[in-house]
């Protein structure tokens, strides 16, 4: 047992020697020899006061050469050091990570010369990379002052190793390292001192890092993968952390290892699905093997090389490499290369396509066939028929031209690729083979061709009087039909249409005859007064052949503006409106007659006088017409004019063979028709003349009232069925003709005169007659009438004769009363008015009637006009006895003699009323008044 | 002294005066239009005004009802042609002979003898007005690339930056 645990034990320690822990103390050398130069190196002088010289000594050496001061003249110094402010621990062979703690130092010294004695000082220092601190504790000098005497060469390394301070003991600190020499020269004019030093060593202690890695190695085989490919766990890439000695080994921290690949498409996966990327692997300090999974989808020529690379971990870790090959991929992808373009091997195209020009053969610069990522595949070989497929056909059908039989040879094709697009556009090119590997090419554009032609695009129908609507353009185009967008031409234009015009601006403003192209177009605007149909418009390049014509436009008429009225004889022409003048048939032709009816036509026009039968605006239908602004007018016996009724019905703008019917004959006669419910406005026909139908009566007329014994005039008008005066028109017949009157013969027995109506008593259609009528009376008529057996025959009106002047003439007007009167009694006076005829004068003015008579009396006035017998009356009484004489003056009324006219002289009646006065019975005397003769009636 | 300066004075401005008035004269004789000191001469408008005439009597238009329009358009398009060749001359663009060649190549064909006859029966013209018209397509084609526009809205834009003078 105890035998045992001796083993045990024995076993323990063994392992325990022969695995040693990680850390522990060591040691190393560094040596400045300055063998071959000053090994960076330089003075630093702190006191110079004679000739000083100083630095690399290149001769002279332990055994090659060294660095040195000296100083001449009488008791001078040269003092200073060689200082080298640049290294770090890890410089000087101090492992990574180490930590130095401490530095012994020595150093070789020669006193190469010193002509008179004196002393000297040299040593070695250690200071911060400022070269202000020095980093030792325990001791300032690495190896402290020493004064040389010997000429030949010895080593210097009185003191012990001097610890470092802590904040200096990284292996990568940078530290200063000084040669002090302090030389100084005798007490003699001629004396020198030169004192040199060579192989200046620094032993340096330090703990060194754990031990950790000291590779990275890729331990599978070298792979062979396809390009674009996960390589999975197949063909898995692993990586190891190994040390020294090639056993995996933990890293002694976390470590990051970075693989890449000077591949430039690789891509790295920590999956073996190839999903999670990552250039990075993290080694933890339990683990020291990882899997690396790669696409790369660019070929390799042969290999690329991977590389993996610590970026971070404690350990000093050497890169690993390893080479690998990626091979093109399957076919699948056919690329087309296109002027302007380069093709590249697993890049692809580069540059710009250069643009075509429709029509033009180009050649296609090459056909690659390659895998998904532009790498060729050379085993894509041989005579291939190839299908190309993007550009389109050219607007005019012809279909791009290409070489479909191609040779491939190590996947890029060798056949000239002849090529010719028609549609400009810009568009890809695919070309496949059997359907496969199709690829669209980088964007080509296909420029148009040279001017060809235009097209011209005019939107149908259109309305006459109206700029024309919708898209009107023309578009230049190449020989394909290929819009040319920057042309700039400028084109005529022609049109094989009526009142055509062209404009410039919208709204047809500003006529025109060209058009100029801006971005290879032009808009048209265009107008007609004229409706028509099969009209185009044709545009002709400027000084050039290249032309294009629209298709067939219909213009419609515009919006029935107004209604025409073709009367009898007048035309109407589409376009223009009525023309010629009016002629009607009948007796009165060419002039319409009065009564008898006559056709006319209807035209809805446009505004420009289009007919309206077509179109949108077809005026067609039943229509509510208005005649009422005709000029027509009733007949005399007021018969109106007929019209038709309504509604009035319209084909195709027309109404034609509308019976009318005008009764009034006159000049200036129109004819107008409006449609009131549209509405649209008549327009007036031309005028004409309605002329009297054929004699139908007479018409007998005279005013009234008339005075007896003055003539006055009845006159005989021919005369058609609604009254109408046939004037001129009427022709008198010949034979007796009736004229008669209704009227009598005067009181006093004159009788009318009326004289006879005689053919030649015609003239334009009437006759006047002068008659003479006497007897006071009313309603008195004419009757005339044609020669029998003529019916026409005409009465006058009644005639009112009214009484004539008041005649003087005893016989006439009398003055009447009684024969004698008492003295102072009133008696009547009796007036009788009449006219020379003895009409009486009815309601002739009391106060026109004055009576008059021998004084001495007192007359009353007539206080009332004479009445219907003419008479009226007043009275008198005298005072005085006697014969009296009673007259009557007429004032105011017109008083004639007997001949009826010739006014009377005195004004007074010739007939006079003697009348005696007598006393009257109870006749008082007073006084003494003498009565002589005579007797008293009465008594 | 002093009288004869003034008199000497006098006699250049007369002189200046009546040189202007007739120059101007014969200017105006002699050019229909001037854009930027660029003249269009009466002759050459004349020969454009027949030249589109007979087109339109080819064409069986009713050329007396257009004339007066149709010349008015030939003096705007003159200008307008006018003020590119202004502006090409500033910019320092040209069309070589070869262009025009090039171009001239291009439109008649192999059927050049049949396209000159054509063109001779529409305008009047022969293969001289005809190159000379190439010349100028080409040359508004390469001052629209330049000023990266339509041509015809840069002239309406431009026509305001030009002294154009009609006489």
């Amino acid at each position: 047992m105890k035998t045992r645990y001796i083993l045990f034990l024995i076993i323990f320690l063994s392992f325990f020697f022969l695995f040693p822990k990680n850390v522990h103390a060591d040691q190393v050398t560094y040596t400045i020899p300055f063998a071959t130069d000053y090994e960076g190196f330089s003075w630093v002088s702190t006191s110079c006061t004679g000739t000083c010289t100083q630095g690399w000594y290149d001769g002279d050496g332990n055994p090659a050469d060294s660095v040195y001061a000296k100083v001449t003249a009488k008791n001078k110094v040269n003092q200073g050091h060689h200082k080298k402010g640049t290294l770090t621990w890890e410089n000087m062979g101090v492992p990574a990570g180490a930590t130095v703690t401490s530095v012994d130092g020595k150093f070789d010294v020669k006193n190469a010369q010193e002509t008179h004695a004196s002393t000297h000082a040299i040593g070695t220092y250690l200071y911060d990379s400022a070269d202000t601190t020095n980093i030792l504790t325990g001791g300032v000098a690495l190896e402290s002052d020493f004064n040389p005497t010997s000429a030949s060469w010895a080593t210097r390394d009185a003191d012990a190793a001097k610890n470092v301070d802590s904040a200096y003991q990284a292996s990568n600190t940078t530290v200063s390292i000084r040669i002090k020499e302090n030389v100084a020269s005798g007490n003699n004019n001629s004396a020198a001192s030169d004192i040199r030093v060579d192989n200046v060593v620094l032993v340096i202690n330090y703990t060194p890092a754990p031990s950790g890695p000291t590779k990275v190695v890729f331990t599978n085989a070298q792979r062979t993968l396809t390009a674009g490919t996960c390589n999975g766990d197949a063909y898995v890439l692993t990586i190891q952390l190994q040390n020294a000695g090639s056993t995996p080994t933990n890293p002694t921290g976390t470590t990051v290892i970075n693989v890449t690949s000077n591949s430039p498409s690789e891509t790295v996966y920590s999956d073996n699905g190839c999903s999670s990327s990552t250039n990075d692997f993290t080694f933890s300090t339990s683990e020291n093997t990882k899997n690396v999974y790669i696409i790369d989808t660019r070929k390799s020529n042969p290999t690329w090389t991977l590389t993996a690379t610590k970026t971070s971990g404690p350990d000093t870790i050497t890169d690993g490499t390893q080479s690998i090959t990626i091979n093109a991929g399957n076919v699948s992808r056919l690329v087309l290369t296109l002027p302007g373009q380069s093709f590249t091997d697993g890049t692809g195209n580069s540059g710009s396509t250069t643009n075509r020009t429709a029509g033009s053969s180009f050649n296609i610069t090459s056909i690659s066939a390659t895998d998904g990522y532009f790498n060729v595949n050379t085993g894509y070989s041989g005579s291939k028929t190839l299908v190309y497929s993007g550009p389109g056909n050219a607007p005019d059908s012809t279909p791009p031209s290409y070489t479909t039989s191609v040779s491939f040879t190590s996947g890029q094709s060798t056949t000239t690729l002849a090529t010719t697009l028609y549609k400009a556009e810009t568009t890809t090119v695919t070309v496949t083979d059997g359907g496969q590997y199709g690829y669209a090419s980088s964007g080509v554009t296909v420029d148009p061709g040279i001017l060809n032609n235009y097209e011209v695009v005019a939107a149908t129908p259109q309305t006459a009087g109206i700029c024309f609507t919708g898209t009107n353009n023309i578009k230049a185009r190449d020989q394909w039909n290929n819009y040319r967008t920057a042309d700039t031409s400028v084109v005529n234009m022609t049109t094989n249409g009526t009142a055509v015009t062209f404009y410039s601006s919208p709204g047809c403003s500003g006529s025109t005859t060209q058009y100029t192209m801006s971005s290879g177009q032009a808009t048209m605007y265009i107008k007609t007064t004229k409706k028509q149909s099969g009209i185009t418009v044709t545009a002709t390049k400027d000084g050039g052949t290249e032309t294009g014509t629209s298709s067939s436009i219909t213009v419609n008429p515009g919006a029935a503006a107004a209604i025409l009225v073709k009367l009898p004889g007048q035309s109407f022409t589409d376009g223009t409106g009525i023309s010629g003048s009016p002629s009607f048939s009948g007796l009165r032709s060419p002039n319409a007659t009065a009564g008898t009816s006559f056709s006319v036509d209807l035209k809805a026009v446009d505004t420009n006088n289009n007919l309206v039968d077509s179109g949108p605006n077809n005026y067609t239908g039943t229509k509510t017409m208005s005649f009422t602004d005709s000029v027509a007018g009733n007949a005399p016996d007021s018969t109106p004019p007929s019209f038709p009724g309504n509604p009035v019905t319209f084909t195709n703008g027309v109404a034609d063979s509308l019976s009318i019917t005008y009764y009034n004959a006159a000049t200036g006669r129109t004819v107008e028709a409006d449609d009131t419910a549209t509405p649209v406005s008549g327009t007036a026909s031309t005028t004409f003349i309605v002329q009297a139908n054929s004699v139908n009566n007479y018409g007998v007329s005279a005013s009234t009232p008339q005075t007896a014994g003055v003539a006055f005039n009845v006159t005989v008008t021919a005369r058609d069925a609604w009254n109408n005066s046939l004037g001129s028109l009427y022709s008198a017949p010949a034979g007796t003709y009736v004229w008669t009157t209704t009227a009598g013969n005067a009181p006093d027995t004159t009788a009318p005169v009326i004289g006879t109506l005689i053919q030649g008593n015609f003239a334009s259609g009437v006759a006047t007659k002068s008659v003479t009528l006497y007897k006071a009376e009313s309603g008195i008529t004419f009757t005339a009438g044609e020669p029998s057996p003529s019916t026409v025959t005409g009465i006058s009106g009644g005639v009112t004769v009214n009484p004539g002047s008041i005649s003087a003439d005893p016989n006439d007007s009398t003055v009447t009363g009684d024969a004698s009167v008492s003295t102072n009694t009133n008696t009547t006076i009796t007036i009788t008015l009449k006219d020379t005829w003895r009409n009486p004068k009815a309601n002739i003015p009391a106060a026109d009637v004055i009576l008059s008579a021998t004084s001495l009396n007192e007359i009353t006035q007539p206080s009332s006009p004479t009445d219907a017998n003419g008479i009226t009356s007043g009275q008198i009484r005298w005072s005085n006895t006697g014969e009296k004489i009673v007259q009557v003056t007429i004032q105011n009324s017109s008083l004639v003699q007997n001949d009826g006219s010739t006014p009377d002289a005195d004004g007074k009646l010739d007939d006079t009323h003697t009348i005696t006065v007598f006393f009257t019975a109870k006749v008082e005397i007073k006084g003494g008044t003498e009565l002589r003769g005579g007797s008293l009636i009465g008594q | 002294m002093m009288k004869i300066t003034v008199i000497f004075i006098l006699a250049v401005f007369l002189s200046l005066f009546i040189y202007r008035y007739y120059s101007r004269t014969l200017n105006d004789n002699k050019y229909i239009a001037v854009v930027d000191g660029e003249g269009i001469t009466r002759q050459e408008y004349d020969k454009e005004v027949e030249r589109v005439k007979k087109f339109y009597l080819w064409s069986k238009q009713d050329y007396n009802r257009i004339a007066s329009i149709s010349a008015q358009d030939i003096l705007d398009h003159m200008i307008e042609d006018k003020i590119v060749a202004v502006y090409a001359k500033k910019k320092g663009i040209f069309v070589k002979p070869s262009e025009t060649q090039e171009r001239y190549n291009a439109i008649v064909g192999d059927n050049e003898k049949e396209y000159l006859e054509k063109l001779s029966a529409m305008y009047g013209t022969g293969k001289d007005d005809f190159l000379k018209k190439v010349e100028k397509d080409i040359l508004s084609e390469k001052v629209q690339k330049l000023i990266g526009q339509s041509l015809k809205t840069w002239i309406t834009e431009e026509k305001m930056n030009y002294k154009i003078t009609i006489f």
